[in-house]
């Protein structure tokens, strides 16, 4: 079985709709349609974004993403600021993701076990 | 869009602010002082230790995505400020996380992937907007902006005093209705 994650999903999406356009695809799943347009070419959602879609395509969210557990320490608390719209290109959000976690341990997991 | 007295509020802790560093109402606010008086450090994306360069160089090409990241572990916070942008955004954005610890907005956790990329659980536009405004009030309150339509100061000066962008100024004296009240002041007809 193909392992799904996030480029395939937004092709599910694109293969669920079918002649169904993205807006109304976009309301009965309860996000914008600009939203699910980014979606569909691989842009990154917020989390809820994320599990709205997951949940009209029948999928479950956290295999879809491939969750790494964590021991609640390493998990670094972060809000993140962006300057258009809330989703990010894969590469960008594993760039994020890769300076979070640099970050994180540089200067506040010896605080954390401390 | 706010709720009733969060602008108010807003201006209140913009003069608290000015206070506490012993300067005047009108006087600009440098952000790495109210960083600094708030226990949070501020850094680059070049001062990341043990971040890999390919990362590096997505994070400053793809410059236009992502303005600033604050991280906690809910003693300390340290925000990174994406170097790729000019001065003055770099204020703006840096203010902007400040107001979200100010105005005290609980920080979004973050899930890593498998693959190491990083999904926020939500995103709140409203916590934004206020995180927004506020900072635009720490940059730029009332007092100031008063200041600068009675002395007749150049938009271009305004900001370059204020450590501001132009488009910054601009917004401020359009949604204070400052200049009005300056051109109409009250009790006159």
């Amino acid at each position: 079985m193909t392992k799904i994650n996030l480029e395939t999903l937004g092709r599910l999406s694109v293969a669920k709709r079918g002649d169904l356009g993205v807006r109304a695809a976009a309301q009965k799943i309860g996000i914008s349609a600009a939203t699910l347009s980014r979606v569909e070419r691989g842009y990154l959602p917020d989390l809820e974004t994320f599990r709205k879609i997951c949940r009209w395509l029948n999928l479950d969210s956290g295999q879809v993403l491939g969750l790494t557990p964590t021991k609640p320490s390493s998990i670094p608390q972060v809000t993140v600021h962006f300057k258009k719209a809330p989703t990010l290109t894969p590469a960008t959000a594993q760039a994020l993701g890769q300076m979070v976690l640099a970050a994180h341990r540089a200067w506040l997991l010896t605080e954390d076990e401390g | 869009m706010f709720e009733r007295g969060f602008k108010t509020w807003c201006e209140t802790i913009a003069a608290q602010r000015r206070r506490a560093a012993g300067l005047d109402p009108r006087d600009p606010l440098d952000p790495l002082k109210v960083a600094a008086a708030l226990g949070v450090e501020v850094h680059s994306i070049d001062e990341v230790p043990g971040l890999d360069d390919a990362s590096r160089q997505v994070l400053v090409q793809d410059s236009g995505s992502w303005s600033a990241v604050t991280i906690t572990n809910g003693t300390k916070s340290i925000v990174i400020l994406n170097s790729a942008h000019s001065n003055a955004r770099s204020a703006s954005d840096l203010m902007h996380e400040l107001a979200h610890i100010v105005i005290g907005h609980e920080p979004g956790r973050v899930d890593i992937t498998e693959d190491g990329s990083l999904i926020l659980n939500t995103y709140e536009r409203s916590q934004e907007d206020e995180a927004n405004w506020l900072a635009g009030c720490l940059l730029l309150p009332r007092e100031a902006l008063l200041w600068i339509v009675r002395r007749g100061i150049e938009l271009d000066s305004a900001a370059r005093l204020y450590g501001a962008s132009v488009a910054m100024v601009e917004f401020r004296l359009n949604v204070t209705g400052v200049k009005r009240q300056v051109k109409y002041p009250r009790g006159r007809r």
